[in-house]
């Protein structure tokens, strides 16, 4: 079965079971969430069919479609198990304005004129005066012909670039680069230097679209012309820089040897490096050797580490904004900014790269731990989650690591996932455990966290233990009544499974008797 | 898709730390902390700072590195407290604000590059524990160790900084010092205490006082005209709205205007705003009224305004006097009514624009009653809900409460003003101008207590003008339809009735016209009968009108029957009666010197005829002539005698009184200015002319039995009710007629109980029981 194929097909597993996270990871593999699987179940209708209002939400956002006009998204709207999923299904209608909300394409968007981090390092005219700021990089990754213009030397001198058409339709186009919708600020009038624009640039999936869009004008067909070109443009631009990334970042990196302090400097990095880096980033592998890769701050900054470290004025950030004057006055002969990434194997090092560049969430579950750690460093909350989605999905996670790592891995991250996956295990293996010590540490642990919290009056472990032991023997909470009734009927206990909760549960009292702690 | 390679939990090593001990550590951080506070930021590496914080935390000191970041912070807070603050404590005022509004500036900096630094304890251990993030701690520590302290002296510096651009007076942009204010008010409302934030709990209170205390000293200090006074004022209270919007949160700038107004609005609204205002609506002067009323939007002065303007307009409108140089009262009516139509609409002009604040709601239903009794039909433009009231309201409110107290006198007046105004109509060119007019008196007709009183007024003097011809029936009917639109067809059905009935007959006349002509083509004169509906027209009893033997002219006497005749076939069930002393007839005669078109009574024309063929005549010869009812007929001779511009006959002797044997010639001297003379009859007091006594006891009868249908609906409803309740429900169901008064109550109820369709309870006289 091709790849995409499983994906999609766990997709849909994690659309009715309600696991947004994994869901979320699948999606990011690209995925086409817009089809249907061989019952004609498309993953919205599974999702708002369940009751997944979070899966839900999550595939809208992602760009799912539900238009109340085709038999899909009547289906899903009918289908809706609550009123509210109903409500948010309506509200995405299709009539709406699309929205790009996706993790991976408002990052991009974001980055065109931005003032804020200054992480531009080229301006765009037309020759008119207004100037577009846009990143080297970003242009070279769009489009061949762009990137070949771009190293040209004479426009790397002045970092200024200039195109040939209207204003407007200068800021059209590089908003298609920059993966903003463009389909309502398009006027007829500017179709045609569009058009020219996309030959001139090669970019064969917009010149598509353009002929297709310019005849058209129901607004409805529109929007939907709109919403499937828009994945398309999504897929492609994270194609380009897949391929981007590949070719010049992970394949350009710069070997230093174990050493952790390497200068880098004009003779170390190749003159012709045709992806413009702003910043190196460094991994140190403790089995191997170091390498620097050639990055660029504009996409780091989705990681709120480097994002935090260009917004103050403290070293890094100095010296982040002072780059250009620097090139200028003694070029290629300081030190480029190179932040280092807490020890880890390249491996780990380049999935957080592909992460940050093209949300790329290819992570072996060999990795996840350790990519974890790493998002953990760089803040990366999103990452978090996808990791801990394909650590609790690895077969074999329980081989070699102890539950309880497993548990205080998750606190030490703050991952929800990986604390109800560990509570879950210990509930469904309650009996089977040679010792109980580091049970009764791991309860210790979690009740002292309670003293920092102050109000909460349970021991969250313990609780969500109890949670799991309840919805292992199908019981709901009202079913304990019957234990407390004198109901000396033992075998109906026993065949609707009290017993056996009974049985479970005995066990944690006894270790929270054994730590004084009381419920 | 899920590798089945081997995944390994990496446990962190000591050796991997950067550092050897947390103490050290503990060190670089506060190091670096030191930097960012000394403005140093750029000699920090966020890297390797942030690096530390990662390590600490993950080798689980972030308890404890939180506790050491809080005390440094103490630390720092408590030194530049000590060293930019509290030394030279002498300084100025100024000095001081500024330093801690800089203070605070750079701590704000500050802060944000510490969190910065330790941003991995801030999402880790502060998110998960719920203790406060590290900017937010850092406030609290601020509060503390600055602010806390310094409490007293930055109240007292911060008033008297405020008073001090007070008493300078003026303001300019870029002033540093207001820059400082805003900076340190900003600042206290970001720092919370227990309650509210700092500014709100320690320094707000001593600023209003202050402010208080400074208007009031600074008014108090000048004693000034009202109209300067006012000028000052509003220059203060402009100053003051610029200067508070530089540096407070509009929840304050609220607060001190408040405050302020008392000062200077309230102590002196007697002083100043009173008759200014009072200025205003006596000259009508639409800027200052707009000024006073922009002074300030505060609910409670714009009501105290309100119930100036409508006291003001009030006592004006009874200031109008009665123009005691007119003889009669028609006219002086009329006058008066033109000037309260005329104050009404320039109050409207002077008023429009304001929108007024409504009465609050439990005033409101305090003040149902009275105004319940002022006019009905004020519910079309009772205040809206959201509590605002228009001008035309609000006047509307003060007309029909200056009504109210002048009953008797508004109905008629603008009766009399109406018919003025509609008796102008005859000449076409004035239609229009009088359209105007009636539409401005109609706006005040619903404004009229008694509109019932109106209704029988206006039926009478219609009827009059619409036998005379004395306006034009097209204009009539126009007010007439107006009049319906202001008080509802209830009031003006039988006045419909009327005008259809004169173009009803304009139509019978011109068909019997054609019908004559074609059998006696010869008729010489025009015949205008008019067909009136006994019930709409004000005539009470049709026998005092219809005397049946007179003896017409033979022409007359020819017409009467054709017409009779024709009418009969046409209705054949109707029939039909002359009342004579209703119609007019017009006579061409040639006098010695000029020829006349004489327009007279009928009665009185019938007399004139009989000298075509008699040269002399003796009283009783005409009333054996004619068969005039003797009373009629003395009335009519006088009228022809003695009238000043239309003496037509000569009697002889030319006594002041009609004896039977006197004696008539037509006084072939008689001349007048214009060829149409219309012969003046003297008023007596005959049946078939209303007077006021009579309209009095009609509109006495329609009351008594309104009120009965009125008593009756209650009662079968209720069927039992006590007096007082039964009046008040009673009086709310005649409102939109008239205002129910005791006596007419009591007339209606007496008769009700005679009739026994009401009992009162037997143990209880002021109990009442509906008898079905």
């Amino acid at each position: 079965m091709p790849l995409s194929k499983q994906n999609f097909e766990a997709l849909c597993y994690a659309c009715r079971t309600g696991d947004a996270e994994n869901a979320d990871r699948l999606i990011s593999t690209g995925v086409n969430i817009n089809q249907v699987d061989k019952f004609d179940n498309s993953p919205l209708f599974l999702a708002s069919l369940c009751g997944h209002e979070n899966v839900v939400r999550l595939l809208l956002e992602r760009g799912a479609i539900c238009d109340r006009d085709r038999h899909e998204g009547a289906r899903c709207i009918y289908g809706a198990l609550t009123d509210s999923i109903r409500d948010i299904l309506l509200s995405y209608d299709i009539s709406k304005a699309f929205d790009t909300n996706q993790p991976f394409a408002t990052h991009i968007s974001s980055l065109l004129n931005d003032d804020e981090l200054q992480t531009s390092d080229m301006q765009v005219n037309c020759g008119d005066g207004i100037g577009h700021s846009v990143h080297k990089f970003m242009l070279s990754a769009r489009s061949p012909t762009l990137a070949s213009m771009i190293s040209q030397p004479e426009s790397d001198k002045d970092s200024i670039l200039q195109i040939e058409c209207p204003s407007d339709t200068l800021s059209i186009f590089l908003k298609f680069l920059y993966l903003m919708p463009i389909l309502h600020e398009m006027k007829p009038a500017d179709f045609a230097s569009l058009i020219k624009l996309a030959d001139s640039f090669n970019l064969n999936l917009l010149r598509e679209f353009l002929d297709k869009a310019r005849h058209m004008t129901d607004p409805v067909e529109k929007s939907s012309l709109m919403i499937s070109y828009q994945y398309k443009f999504t897929e492609l631009a994270r194609k380009q820089l897949k391929d981007f990334v590949h070719d010049h970042i992970i394949n350009g990196y710069l070997e230093t040897g174990s050493e952790s302090v390497v200068p880098i400097t004009s003779t170390s990095i190749a003159t012709d490096i045709k992806s413009f880096p702003d910043m190196y980033l460094k991994v140190n592998d403790p089995q191997g050797s170091t390498r620097v890769y050639p990055c660029h701050m504009a996409m780091l900054s989705r990681a709120d580490f480097f994002k935090h470290m260009l917004f103050n004025d403290m070293k890094e950030g100095e010296e982040y904004l002072n780059r250009e004057n620097k090139t200028q006055s003694e070029p290629r002969d300081n030190i480029p900014l190179c932040i280092s990434l807490p020890s880890c194997s390249h491996e780990v090092g380049e999935i957080i790269i592909n992460y940050l560049y093209f949300d790329s969430t290819d992570i072996p579950s060999s990795l996840a731990i350790d990519v974890l750690r790493v998002a953990d460093y760089i803040l990366a909350d999103r990452l978090k989650n996808l990791c801990a989605a394909v650590i609790t999905q690895s077969a074999h996670l329980l081989d070699t690591n102890s539950i309880f790592d497993i548990l205080q891995l998750a606190w030490d991250t703050g991952v929800e996932r990986l604390e109800q996956f560990s509570a879950k295990y210990i509930a469904e293996n309650i009996r089977s455990f040679d010792s109980y010590s580091r049970l009764e540490t791991a309860i210790k642990d979690s009740s002292k966290r309670i003293s920092e919290r102050q109000q909460t009056d349970t021991i969250e472990l313990v609780a969500d233990i109890r949670f799991y032991i309840l919805q292992k023997y199908d019981l709901d909470p009202d079913d304990l009544s019957l234990l407390e009734s004198e109901a000396d009927d033992l075998e109906f206990l026993r065949s609707i499974g009290l017993l056996d909760y009974k049985t479970d549960m005995s066990i944690i009292e006894s270790l929270l008797e054994r730590l004084n702690l009381i419920i | 898709m899920i590798s089945s390679q081997r995944i390994k939990i990496n446990i962190p090593k000591k050796a991997d730390m950067s550092t050897d001990s947390f103490e050290e550590s503990c060190a670089l951080l506060e190091t670096a902390f030191d930097n960012v506070f000394s403005d140093h930021s750029g000699d920090v590496s966020f890297e390797k700072t942030y690096r530390l914080v990662y390590e600490l935390v993950r080798f689980r000191y972030e308890a404890e590195l939180y506790k050491r970041l809080r005390e440094y912070l103490t630390r720092r807070f408590q030194q530049l407290r000590r060293t930019r603050l509290d030394e030279g404590s002498a300084q100025d005022g100024w000095g001081f604000l500024e330093r801690l509004a800089t203070l605070w500036l750079d701590t704000n900096r500050h802060l944000k590059s510490v969190r910065d630094l330790t941003l991995y304890l801030d999402r880790t251990y502060c998110d998960r524990n719920r203790v406060p993030g590290i900017i937010e701690m850092g406030l609290i520590e601020f509060s503390s160790c600055v602010l806390m302290p310094l409490k007293d002296r930055l109240t007292r510096e911060f008033v008297s900084g405020v008073a001090d651009i007070r008493s300078r007076g003026k303001l300019s942009d870029s002033d540093p010092h207001t820059e400082s204010l805003r900076t340190l008010v900003s600042m206290m409302e970001t720092i919370l205490g227990d309650e509210d934030n700092f500014f709100v709990e320690h320094v707000q209170a001593s600023l209003l006082e202050e402010s208080g205390r400074y208007y009031s000293g600074l008014i108090s200090s000048i004693d000034l005209q009202p109209m300067q006074g006012f000028t000052k004022v509003k220059e203060l209270m402009r100053f003051e709205r610029a200067l508070d919007r530089t540096f407070l949160n509009s929840d304050a700038e609220a607060k001190i205007e408040k405050r302020i107004e008392n000062v200077l609005i309230w102590e002196n609204f007697d002083t100043m705003i009173a008759p200014l205002l009072a200025t205003a609506m006596t000259d009508f002067s639409h800027e200052l009224l707009a000024e006073l009323y922009g002074l300030t939007a505060d609910k409670r002065y714009r009501l105290k305004l309100k119930h100036v303007i409508m006291e003001t307009v009030v006592a004006y409108l009874a200031a109008i006097r009665l123009d005691d140089t007119e003889k009669k009262k028609s006219l002086v009516g009329a006058k008066w009514a033109l000037r309260i139509i005329d104050s009404y609409n320039k109050y409207q002009d002077l008023l429009q624009q304001f929108e007024f604040e409504s009465e609050p709601k439990n005033q409101a239903q305090k003040q149902a009653q009275s105004q319940e009794d002022n006019d009905s039909t004020m519910d079309v433009d009772s205040p809206d809900s959201s509590g605002k009231q228009s001008a035309t309201s609000l006047l509307n409110e003060t007309f029909s409460r200056f009504f109210q107290q002048h009953r008797q006198q508004s109905v008629q007046f603008l009766c009399f003003y109406m018919d003025s105004c509609l008796k102008r109509t005859a000449d076409k060119t004035e239609i229009s101008a009088v359209r105007k007019q009636v539409l401005e008196c109609a706006k005040l007709i619903k404004l009229l207590p008694d509109k019932d009183e109106f209704t029988l007024i206006y039926k009478n003097q219609l009827s009059k003008r619409l036998l005379q011809q004395r306006s034009s029936v097209d204009t009539e009917r126009f007010v007439v339809r107006r009049i319906s639109e202001e008080l509802g067809s209830f009031f003006t059905y039988k006045l419909e009735t009327m005008l259809r009935d004169i173009s009803t007959s304009g139509d019978i006349a011109r068909s019997f016209a054609a019908s004559q002509r074609q059998r006696a083509p010869e008729m010489s004169f025009d015949f205008a009968p008019e067909v009136l509906t006994m019930t709409s027209w004000p005539f009470q009893n049709i026998d005092d009108l219809v005397v049946e033997d007179i003896v017409l002219p033979r022409q007359l006497e020819a017409a009467r029957l054709g017409f009779e005749a024709f009418y009969n076939k046409k209705y054949n069930e109707r029939s039909l009666r002359w009342a004579h002393n209703l119609g007019s007839l017009e006579i061409g005669h040639q006098f010695d010197r000029t020829y006349h078109d004489l327009v007279m009574p009928v009665y009185a024309g019938i007399i004139f005829l009989l000298f075509a063929d008699h040269a002399e005549l003796t009283t009783e010869a005409i009333a054996d002539l004619t068969n005039i009812p003797e009373q009629e007929l003395i009335r009519q001779l006088l009228s022809l005698v003695m009238s000043s511009k239309s003496r037509i006959l000569k009697k002889s002797p030319p006594t002041k009184s009609i004896a039977r044997t006197d004696r008539f010639t037509v006084n072939t001297a008689f001349t007048a200015p214009t060829t149409r003379v219309k012969v003046q009859t003297i008023v007596g007091n005959l049946p078939g002319i209303r007077t006021e006594t009579n309209t009095n006891q009609q509109l006495d009868r329609e009351r008594v039995s309104a009120t009965n249908a009125a008593v009756v609906r209650v009662l079968k409803q209720q069927h039992t009710l006590a007096h007082a309740q039964l009046f008040d429900e009673t009086a709310a169901a005649v409102r939109p007629t008239f205002a129910l008064t005791p006596a007419t109550f009591k007339k209606s109820l007496g008769f009700l109980l005679a009739k026994e369709y009401v009992q009162r309870d037997p143990d209880d006289p002021a109990l009442y029981h509906y008898l079905a």
